[in-house]
C-alpha cells in the first residue's frame, strides 16, 4: 500500500493548498467533489504513511521538516480530516469558488502546521492560516464581514508576528528549529510564541476575536473556521507546553467567564463561539495538568468537539440557512418544521454536556479524572462548574431558543440533504465513540489506561447534568430566567472596535486643532511684522521720509570732520 | 407571543416531527418538569444506596454532583443577568 503511494513523502498540506488555488479553474459540481476527494486522499496518505519525518529541506543552516508524523500530530491530522470532510459534505450547496478554495487552503495550511516538525516551516503555514481564513470570513460580502475580516487580519498577522520573533530569539538561545517541548520562562522567545499561541487559542482577555469575526461569515464559512485555528493552538501548546501550570489557571479562567456571556447572547452563532472558548480551556486546562491521561483527555477532547460542536454549529446554520436568521428573539417552535435537525442538535447538545453514551463523556471524563489524579482541587470543582455551565448554555440555550421555546410562527423546509447527512455523520460518530470508547483511544497520542464506564464517573457526571436541567425548568417556571434580548453585548472587542478609534480620532482631531493654532500664531506674527516694516519703511515711515537739502550738506559736513578727526586720533 | 398552534393535527405531522408532537399537549411542560424531579430524585436516591469512589473530600457529600450542577446552573444564569445591565448595548452600537 505504501509503495503504490508515489506522492507518500509530500506534505498533504501541498496538496490541500495548490488544490485550493487551482480550485476555481474547475467548474461548479467538480469544485464541490473536489472539496470531498481531496482531503480523502490526504486521509489515506495520513493512515498509511508510518511515523516519521518526511518533506526534508534545509534552510539557514536548519533542517526544515514540513511532514513530521508522530503520535501527537496524529491525533490532530486525522480529527482535521474529520472535520474538512464534514465541511465539504455540508457545503455542498455553495456554489462561491473562492469560499470553496478558502475551505481547501485554511485547513489544508492548519494541517500543515500540525505536521511541521520545525518552528519555521510551521510560521510559514500559520501565515497562510490567518490569510485563508480572513478570506473566508469575507466571503459573505457584506459590509460588517469586510471590516470583521480586516480585524481578523490585523490580530493574526501580529499574533504569527509575535510567533516568528519568539522562534527566532528562541533559536538564538537554544540553536534548534524544531517544534518540540519548550519550557516556557526558559527564553522570551518562548513567552512569546506562548503568547502568540493565547492569542489563537482565544486565551481570557484576546479571546474576542472569535466572536467579533466568526459569526459574520456564512452558514458553511463560520463552520469550517470554527474547527480550525483554536485546535490547532492547543495541538502547538500539547506540543511545546505540556505540563506548564500555569494553563491550568489559564484553562479553568477560559472555561468560565464565556458560559455568562452565552447565556444573555441573543445571536446563537455567537454563544456557539463562546462555547468554542469554553471548550477549548478544558483542552487548555488538561495540557497546563500534563500527564499522559491528560493530554490523551485535550486530544480527544479536540478530536470529539470538533464533531460535536461541528454538529451544533450545523444545526444552528441549517435554521439560519431555511429561517434567514440565527436570533434566538427570532427563533422557537422550529421542532414542527425541521424535526430531523432538531433530533440532531439534541444529539450534539447531549455529546457536549457529558452524557454517558455521548463522546463527550468519554474525553471530559479522561480530563476531569487527570485534574483530580494530580490533585487540583479548586481546578476540578471550577472545572465541574464549568461543565454544568456548558450543559446550561450550549446543551439547553442552543436547542430550546432554537428549535422549542415559544413558536415563532417560521415554517420552514427541513434542511437539505446534504447538511442532514453530515450532520447525521457527526452525530453517528458522537454516539459510535460514546458506545464505543475505544474508537476514540485508537487514535489518541499515548497509550490508554482509562475507563470511561464505571459506576463513579456515569453516576456523577450524570447527576451534575440532570440536576442542571432541572435547575433550568425551575428558573423557566419560577419566571427567573432572562428572555432573549435583542442587543449586542460589550465584550474585550469594545476596546478596539470603540475605544482605540475614538482615542485616535480624539488625538487627531487635538492635533489638527493645535496645528491650526500654531497657524495661527504664526500667521499673526508675520502680520505684525509686516506692519512695522510698513510703518518703518512705508511712504509715511521715518525712513522713507525724503530729507531738506540744508540738512543734509550739515550731516555730511559732521560725518567728514569726525572721520578726520578719527583718522588723527587713531592712526 | 403566538398563541398555542392548533393549525397542525397531529396527522399532520412530517415525519419525524411526531416524536415531538406530544410537545403541542397543554399538559406537556408540566409532564417534563415532573419528569425531570422523579430522574433527579431517582439519581439522588443511588447516592444513598450505592458507594462512590471519591477522590476529594468534598465528593463525599450524598448527592454532591446533583447539588453542584443544580446550584452552579443557577448562580451562572443570575450572575448573567447582571452582566447584563453592564454589557447590554442597543443592536445598532457599532455600526
Amino acid at each position: 500500500m505504501i509503495d503504490a503511494l508515489p506522492a507518500v513523502g509530500v506534505p498533504p498540506a501541498l496538496f490541500l493548498i495548490v488544490g485550493g488555488l487551482l480550485l476555481p479553474l474547475f467548474p461548479g459540481l467538480l469544485r464541490a467533489l473536489l472539496l470531498i476527494l481531496l482531503p480523502l486522499f490526504t486521509l489515506a496518505q495520513i493512515l498509511s504513511v508510518p511515523f516519521g519525518a518526511y518533506g526534508l529541506a534545509t534552510a539557514f543552516g536548519h533542517e526544515l521538516v514540513f511532514f513530521r508524523l508522530d503520535a501527537l500530530s496524529f491525533t490532530f491530522a486525522v480529527a482535521f480530516h474529520i472535520a474538512m470532510l464534514l465541511s465539504a459534505v455540508y457545503a455542498l450547496h455553495v456554489r462561491d469558488p473562492i469560499e470553496q478554495a478558502a475551505s481547501l487552503i485554511y485547513p489544508g495550511a492548519t494541517i500543515g502546521a500540525v505536521l511541521a516538525g520545525d518552528l519555521l516551516s510551521a510560521f510559514i503555514f500559520i501565515e497562510i492560516m490567518a490569510v485563508g481564513s480572513a478570506l473566508l470570513i469575507w466571503v459573505a460580502r457584506t459590509e460588517e464581514a469586510y471590516r470583521a475580516a480586516i480585524r481578523y487580519l490585523a490580530i493574526h498577522v501580529f499574533a504569527g508576528s509575535l510567533f516568528l520573533v519568539g522562534v527566532i530569539i528562541h533559536e538564538n538561545a537554544t540553536g534548534s528549529l524544531a517544534f518540540d517541548v519548550m519550557r516556557a520562562g526558559t527564553t522570551p522567545g518562548d513567552v512569546l510564541i506562548l503568547v502568540a499561541l493565547g492569542i489563537k487559542a482565544a486565551f481570557p482577555l484576546l479571546h474576542n476575536w472569535v466572536q467579533d469575526t466568526y459569526p459574520k461569515s456564512t452558514v458553511s464559512g463560520t463552520l469550517v473556521l470554527s474547527f480550525f485555528t483554536t485546535k490547532f493552538a492547543v495541538y502547538a501548546l500539547a506540543r511545546s507546553f505540556p505540563g506548564t501550570e500555569a494553563l491550568i489557571a489559564v484553562g479553568v479562567v477560559m472555561t468560565a467567564f464565556p458560559v455568562f456571556f452565552a447565556v444573555i447572547e441573543n445571536d446563537l452563532r455567537r454563544v456557539l463561539c463562546y462555547s468554542l472558548n469554553n471548550q477549548v480551556g478544558f483542552m487548555v486546562a488538561a495540557i497546563g495538568v500534563g500527564t499522559p491521561l491528560a493530554l490523551n483527555g485535550a486530544a480527544g477532547y479536540a478530536l470529539t468537539n470538533i464533531v460535536f460542536e461541528g454538529l451544533l454549529f450545523m444545526a444552528v446554520g441549517a435554521v439560519l440557512f431555511r429561517t434567514g436568521t440565527a436570533k434566538g428573539t427570532d427563533l422557537g417552535g422550529l421542532w414542527r418544521s425541521m424535526p430531523l435537525t432538531t433530533l440532531l442538535c439534541i444529539v450534539g447538545a447531549l455529546s457536549i454536556s457529558g452524557m454517558p453514551l455521548f463522546s463527550g463523556f468519554v474525553a471530559k471524563g479522561m480530563i476531569l479524572t487527570a485534574v483530580a489524579e494530580e490533585g487540583h482541587r479548586v481546578a476540578f470543582l471550577m472545572l465541574l462548574g464549568a461543565s454544568a455551565g456548558v450543559l446550561h448554555h450550549a446543551g439547553i440555550k442552543i436547542p430550546y431558543f432554537a428549535f422549542f421555546a415559544h413558536d415563532s410562527g417560521k415554517r420552514v423546509a427541513e434542511a437539505p440533504a446534504h447538511m442532514l447527512a453530515a450532520m447525521i455523520a457527526a452525530a453517528a460518530i458522537c454516539i459510535a465513540i460514546g458506545v464505543s470508547p475505544s474508537l476514540l483511544y485508537a487514535v489518541l497520542p499515548y497509550p490508554v489506561d482509562y475507563t470511561a464506564y464505571t459506576y463513579d464517573h456515569v453516576i456523577t457526571q450524570s447527576q451534575l447534568v440532570i440536576f442542571a436541567v432541572l435547575a433550568f425548568a425551575v428558573l423557566m417556571r419560577a419566571g427567573l430566567y432572562p428572555p432573549e434580548q435583542r442587543a449586542v453585548h460589550l465584550d474585550t472587542d469594545w476596546l478596539y472596535r470603540r475605544l482605540l478609534p475614538q482615542l485616535v480620532s480624539a488625538i487627531a482631531s487635538d492635533f489638527a486643532a493645535a496645528g491650526q493654532r500654531a497657524n495661527a500664531v504664526f500667521a499673526r506674527q508675520t502680520e505684525r511684522f509686516v506692519a512695522a516694516l510698513y510703518r518703518h519703511h512705508g511712504p509715511s515711515g521715518i525712513l522713507a521720509r525724503s530729507w531738506p537739502t540744508g540738512s543734509m550738506v550739515l550731516w555730511v559736513t559732521l560725518m567728514l570732520a569726525g572721520t578726520l578727526l578719527a583718522i588723527y586720533l587713531f592712526a | 407571543m403566538a398563541p398555542k398552534d392548533r393549525l397542525q393535527a397531529p396527522q399532520a405531522y412530517r415525519g419525524f416531527a411526531r416524536l415531538f408532537a406530544w410537545l403541542d399537549n397543554p399538559q406537556a411542560p408540566n409532564a417534563v418538569f415532573f419528569t425531570l424531579a422523579l430522574i433527579c430524585a431517582l439519581l439522588g436516591a443511588l447516592d444513598f444506596v450505592l458507594e462512590r469512589h471519591a477522590t476529594f473530600p468534598f465528593e463525599k457529600v450524598k448527592v454532591f454532583y446533583g447539588f453542584l450542577g443544580f446550584v452552579v446552573c443557577i448562580f451562572i444564569v443570575q450572575a448573567a443577568r447582571l452582566l447584563r445591565l453592564l454589557v447590554k448595548r442597543n443592536e445598532r452600537y457599532y455600526d
